[in-house]
């Protein structure tokens, strides 16, 4: 039975994955493979591989990334994904309203002693 | 190519079928496919099975609903105390001196003060070795502190640049890696040494930081990534080669040119020649000097030793003349430093290995001649009075080598001390010589000596021509001459350890009596260089000079 702390971690971590792929991509393409993988790995964040491509099927739907593919000599193409403009519209915006929420419950937290 | 085993394909069927029902054509579950097969190749799996399948499907976690992202994250993860990937930041400190700033800031030292230069060899004799060299903190920085992922085109650059770097940090490891132990004492018991240790702290910086950057960064297991570093690797090692292979052949050619078999001196002497380093050569002809690691290339180190090419000046002098047809003094004194360097006058000098020696030997900068010529009927008389002048900071021998007109005879020396004119002895060869040599070598001080050196010829020799000074000399030459024939030829230097100075005048004067006229006249050195690469002959009738002339 998942405990509050555990519903409320995975409440926050859902909140922040689309601002993290956002961000990964902005410095510019990124092959789809290596995405998920960075993404992974951030400490914390605890996503699961497999479901960060129907966040980025999603993310493609609303026109936030685009795509392209790319042959591959020994497998399936390689799709590359990429920030649209929107999408970098959206991520300064999502950017600014994080920075301004962490900053202010930063001062409503009191340090673990 | 990777192959699947019926059950590898089976199961994989069944799990698209599963997660996706109806819809395996869906974009997402073609995403998954693709990350699979991704997966199976970084792994290295070349005959995919149905456990190998399996491994790679549970860490997709396919307990989770993959189309409904909301709801598949994991378990709560652990309270992060500390990003884990982030090393401690003592040891990010101590990353960032001894692999980056250590290396940098002693390659900017050695680019103003040229310490390794001076003492062991010259690590940066070109722009090139320079770039290479500050490539390789450069490229550790780069790596070691780039936290935010690298874009594809960018992270193949960066890869190859690594490869590059590792080279080059070997190699210059290679060939230093003797003072290593000696560094290493001298920090524990003397509390310096830090500064030969740069090589090795470099060499481990870039191999850390790409071994880092593998671990680390996921998007380094990418299959690019060894490929371009491997690639660097060459580029590395190719660069080198360009840079310093020349030297090392020369270096060889130098060892097996002064062999007394004539194969392999002529192999020798070839090598020289391919490899274009005749400088090389010129240089190990002056010898060992103040500054005698300025004559030293890495390769010249390197094969010195190992101890295959232990070739003296005498040596050098020789082989250069073979490999060039010229006489190693009648070329330009070599810069003894760095070719990428601008040097200054001191460190142009070289210790004078010849000094009260029998013959001539390197050339010295900033002596400055003055000539007067005076010619008489029947019996020509020719004083030259020449003036040296020595710009360098330490006493200097000026020797030169005359060639006296047919027949003549010096038949009078002058030297003046305290400007006055103080009239030569004349003794027997011997005596003379060994005379001469206890006032340079014990007494240091004024002699002139004047010897024969062979037919028509005297060696002469002055010391000292002090610092920031100046010693006058006069020869009286004494030459037949016949009114059949009215022409005096003048003495010329042959051989000298002096430079002229390109507005260096001769001034000629001559006196006759009888039918002959007298004449003066003056030419620069420039024109008298330009008729002979040493100093001419010249020869005029007692009516016509300036024609002549």
């Amino acid at each position: 039975m998942a405990t509050f702390y555990d519903n409320w971690t995975i409440q926050v971590r859902k909140g922040i994955l689309e601002l993290c792929i956002l961000n990964a991509l902005e410095e510019g393409e990124c092959y789809g493979y290596a995405l998920v993988k960075q993404l992974v790995a951030i400490p914390g964040l605890q996503v699961a591989e497999g479901t960060m491509y129907p966040l980025l099927s999603r993310l493609k739907l609303q026109g936030l990334v685009a795509t392209r593919l790319e042959e591959s000599p020994g497998g399936p193409a390689r799709k590359y994904y990429k920030l649209t403009r929107t999408g970098n519209k959206e991520r300064g915006r999502m950017n600014a309203y994080y920075r301004g929420l962490s900053e202010a419950v930063d001062t409503l937290l009191t340090p673990v002693s | 190519m990777t192959t699947w085993t019926p059950a590898a394909e089976s199961f994989f069927r069944d799990f698209l079928s599963s997660h996706f029902g109806a819809r395996p054509a869906d974009e997402v579950a073609q995403d998954i496919r693709c990350h699979v097969h991704e997966e199976l190749a970084q792994r290295g799996v070349d005959r995919v099975t149905r456990i190998e399948l399996q491994r790679v499907v549970e860490e997709l976690h396919p307990d989770q609903n993959m189309v409904e992202a909301e709801s598949a994250f994991v378990k709560a993860p652990p309270i992060p105390t500390e990003d884990p990937s982030k090393p401690p930041k003592t040891r990010t400190v101590a990353a960032a001196i001894f692999y980056v700033i250590l290396p940098l800031v002693v390659l900017v030292l050695e680019g103003i003060f040229h310490w390794c230069a001076m003492v062991f060899f010259d690590p940066m004799p070109t722009l090139a070795h320079a770039a290479l060299l500050f490539l390789v903190p450069i490229v550790s920085g780069c790596l070691l502190w780039k936290r935010t992922p690298w874009i594809p085109r960018s992270f193949n650059t960066i890869a190859c640049l690594s490869g590059v770097a590792l080279a080059v940090s070997v190699y210059y490891v290679a060939i230093t890696f003797w003072w290593i132990p000696f560094a290493i004492l001298g920090l524990v018991y003397f509390g310096f040494g830090l500064v030969p240790l740069a090589p090795p702290f470099a060499m481990i910086g870039i191999s850390r930081a790409r071994t880092l950057m593998w671990k680390k960064i996921p998007s380094a297991r990418e299959i690019p990534w060894k490929t371009w570093s491997r690639r660097g690797i060459y580029v590395g090692i190719a660069a080198l080669s360009i840079l310093e292979l020349p030297s090392y052949v020369g270096r060889i050619g130098l060892s097996m040119a002064k062999s007394e078999n004539v194969s392999i001196r002529e192999r020798g002497l070839n090598s020289i020649r391919i490899a274009g380093t005749e400088d090389d050569v010129l240089r190990s002809c002056y010898g060992p000097g103040r500054a005698w690691a300025g004559n030293q290339d890495a390769a010249g180190m390197v094969i010195g030793a190992i101890g295959c090419a232990e070739v003296s000046p005498e040596q050098a002098q020789k082989v250069y003349f073979l490999a060039t047809g010229t006489p190693y003094n009648e070329i330009e004194h070599p810069q003894v430093h760095s070719r990428l360097y601008q040097r200054d006058q001191w460190d142009t000098v070289t210790f004078d290995p010849d000094q009260g020696g029998d013959r001539v030997g390197s050339r010295l900068r900033g002596l400055f001649m003055d000539t007067h010529v005076d010619a008489s009927a029947r019996l020509s008389y020719t004083e030259w009075t020449v003036e040296f002048e020595n710009l360098s900071p330490d006493m200097y021998e000026a020797r030169c080598q005359v060639q006296l007109p047919p027949e003549g005879v010096v038949s009078r020396v002058t030297l003046w001390i305290n400007d006055e004119p103080e009239e030569a002895a004349f003794g027997p060869n011997n005596k003379v010589k060994s005379a001469y040599k206890s006032v340079v070598m014990v007494e240091r001080r004024d002699p002139v000596l004047v010897t024969v050196s062979g037919p028509g010829r005297v060696l002469v020799q002055c010391f000292p021509v002090l610092p920031k000074g100046q010693m006058k000399i006069r020869l009286g030459i004494t030459a037949p001459w016949s009114p059949d024939e009215p022409k005096v030829i003048l003495p010329r230097v042959v051989e000298r350890n002096f430079g002229f100075p390109s507005t260096l005048k001769h001034h000629v004067w001559s006196q006759g009596d009888g039918h002959d006229q007298g004449s003066q006249f003056t030419f620069t050195n420039r024109e008298l260089l330009d008729k002979s690469p040493i100093t001419p002959v010249q020869e005029f009738g007692g009516n016509d000079l300036s024609e002549q002339i």
